[in-house]
């Protein structure tokens, strides 16, 4: 299995639905933190970041446009009307990784304002 | 050409192998292990990974010993299912030093190995163990079919422990003989030492200030076969930390692994120095081949994308990897605050380079899109460029940290190996050892070695290609100019 494919495996073993839709692998999430508390938030990595999954985890962050956060790097997703947001994670490598990297984006959409 | 072949094993590996092969009844044994194969660019090594015992009936030991067909069909059937090799190991009691095959053992070995290859894909390896030295030898049954099956001799066996412990083919890699201009280091250490030193393939990856120092004074210790791998161009800012590299090499445009092998060979001891140079990255799945004729790399590069690489391949592919680096920190006025520089064997066994907190994984994303170098970038996140601070006057102790790594590593003086992970601390002049352990979990120190199926961390490398770009679009003027130096340096260390 190339590394995306093992990405969707471990985000399907949470329960987080993914599905691959133009270069991105778009997954659920429920932050419960921060003004999307409580409500299920699309969020998506790049395909092309995934190759070395998991040794490697994925930089950028890809949220629908309208998820603002308050402190970001940002750069237009190739997923039209969504932004990537620059985020490193720390500690990587001795977690489970699809547990880890979905704590990491909870962390990410726990700083959103809208 | 033929491939060249070795052998590598992990110290627990090697081991549990002897367990089985040394009988305190002084008789012959054999045993069956699976390997993986490690492709490089001109080296196939063998990596063993652990043995399958045979059961009661599978071998007969009669002072010398036998193996059964069913005893190879069940190794061949697990090493199969496993996508991996089969290794048959014999012992030969007394024997001492690289041991040549006996009729039998080659009739015995040569009537298996096209079943093996048949069944597992790959080639059988045959191995013997000289029980008087615990010395190893080793062949790839891996050319011709049928009746005309013939073995490769490998050039060495390597095991990774404490210390890395080389058996040599002496017929493949004669010793290079010591000359009057190392006699300082051969009293050192003595003769066989020296021998075996000499022979390793030593890369060194990263030409910056401590990668120039190491390979040189590799060079002075009488080594023969060192790469140098950098694909950097010497700028005006390198000229205070590269020493050796010159104004001169700057307008010339010249490479830093020009500069690195021009030094090393200025101080090269060996008669016949075979200083390479390579322009690749390790990042770059060509620059990981080149890597893996290696016996044993130097890491002096601090970027986390190539560092993730080395890290990788030490534990997937058994090069033990010496790694080190500095940290200098600074007040917000700018002086100095302190600075401590860090020391370690990356091999299996000891904690990875994540394990101790010299890698974060975190940024190898960064690094490989190119984003360390992107000012766009650099500007919304002015945090996560590393820090570029060095000094010439202590790149020199890191220097000296990662080659006494090695001599430990290398040479067990009063026979303590590497010593773990260390730090000095220049404010108050501390050594100390890091108390570091493998976090459970690692995902990188993998248990068995992987070799050509490790995860590939390999990719185009912008940077690199760059690099290279700018170092082969000099006007004709430079190429000429270059030209002559080279002649005026080849005819200077004829004289020399």
């Amino acid at each position: 299995m190339v590394g995306h494919e093992v990405f969707v495996e471990h985000m399907t073993r949470l329960g987080l639905h993914p599905r691959v839709e133009a270069g991105l692998v778009i997954y659920d999430l429920e932050p419960v933190d921060g003004a999307r508390a409580g409500t299920v938030v699309d969020t998506a990595v790049a395909v092309d970041e995934l190759g070395r999954w998991p040794q490697v985890p994925p930089h950028w962050i890809h949220l629908p446009g309208d998820v603002t956060l308050a402190r970001t790097n940002s750069r237009p997703s190739t997923r039209p009307g969504w932004t990537m947001h620059s985020r490193q994670i720390a500690g990587w490598g001795v977690d489970d990784p699809g547990v880890a990297w979905a704590s990491h984006v909870r962390g990410v959409l726990g700083e959103a304002r809208s | 050409m033929t491939r060249a072949t070795s052998v590598a094993m992990t110290g627990q590996a090697r081991d549990a192998i002897c367990e089985l092969l040394v009988r305190d009844d002084g008789q012959e044994d054999l045993c069956l292990a699976l390997y993986r194969p490690s492709t490089g660019k001109r080296r196939t090594t063998a990596l063993v990974g652990r043995p399958l015992p045979p059961h009661d009936a599978e071998r007969v030991v009669h002072g010398n010993v036998t193996v059964t067909g069913e005893y190879i069909m069940r190794g061949a059937e697990m090493a199969s299912a496993e996508q991996s090799g089969l290794v048959l190991l014999h012992s030969h009691p007394g024997g001492r030093g690289w041991q040549a095959m006996s009729g039998p053992d080659r009739d015995t070995e040569a009537s298996y190995a096209n079943l093996v290859r048949e069944m597992t894909g790959l080639p059988l390896v045959g191995m013997t163990l000289g029980g008087g030295d615990r010395s190893w030898s080793a062949r790839h049954w891996d050319h011709g079919v049928g009746r005309n099956v013939a073995p490769t001799e490998c050039a060495n066996v390597r095991v990774i422990g404490d210390r890395l412990t080389v058996t040599w083919n002496d017929r493949t890699t004669p010793a290079p003989p010591a000359n009057h201009r190392q006699t300082r280091t051969v009293s050192a250490w003595g003769a066989t030492v020296q021998a075996d030193l000499a022979r390793r393939r030593v890369l060194v990856i990263g030409a910056g200030s401590v990668g120039l120092d190491v390979a040189l004074r590799l060079a002075a210790s009488g080594l023969v076969n060192i790469t140098i791998m950098d694909f950097d161009l010497v700028e005006v800012r390198n000229l205070d930390r590269l020493v050796g590299a010159t104004r001169h090499d700057v307008s010339l445009r010249r490479t830093k692994v020009h500069v690195a092998r021009r030094e090393a060979l200025r101080n090269a001891t060996a008669d016949r120095p075979q200083i390479r140079v390579s322009d690749l990255s390790i990042c770059e799945p060509d620059g990981l081949l080149e890597a893996l004729d290696h016996d044993l790399i130097f890491c002096c590069v601090d970027r986390p994308w190539p560092r993730a690489v080395l890290n990788s391949l030490a534990y997937t592919d058994l090069v033990p990897v010496i790694d080190g680096g500095i940290a200098i920190d600074t007040h917000p006025d700018g002086t100095m605050r302190n600075a401590t520089w860090r020391s370690h064997v990356v091999r299996p066994g000891r904690p990875c380079m994540v394990c101790t907190r010299q890698l974060d994984m975190g940024q190898v994303a960064l690094d490989a899109q190119g984003l360390l170098d992107d000012p766009s970038y650099i500007a919304g996140a002015p945090d996560q460029n590393p820090s570029g601070q060095n000094v010439a006057a202590l790149s020199i102790s890191v220097t000296a940290a990662l080659l006494a790594q090695y001599v430990s590593f290398s040479v067990a003086p009063g026979g303590i190996g590497d010593p773990g992970p260390l730090q000095y601390v220049l404010s108050t002049h501390s050594l100390g050892h890091l108390d570091h352990t493998s976090k459970a979990g690692c995902m990188y120190e993998a248990a068995e070695p992987e070799g050509d199926q490790r995860q590939d961390l390999t990719g185009a490398h912008a940077a690199a290609e760059s690099a290279r770009a700018r170092a082969a679009s000099v006007p004709r003027w430079i190429r000429a100019r270059r030209k002559l130096d080279d002649l005026v340096d080849r005819m200077n260390q004829d004289h020399s």
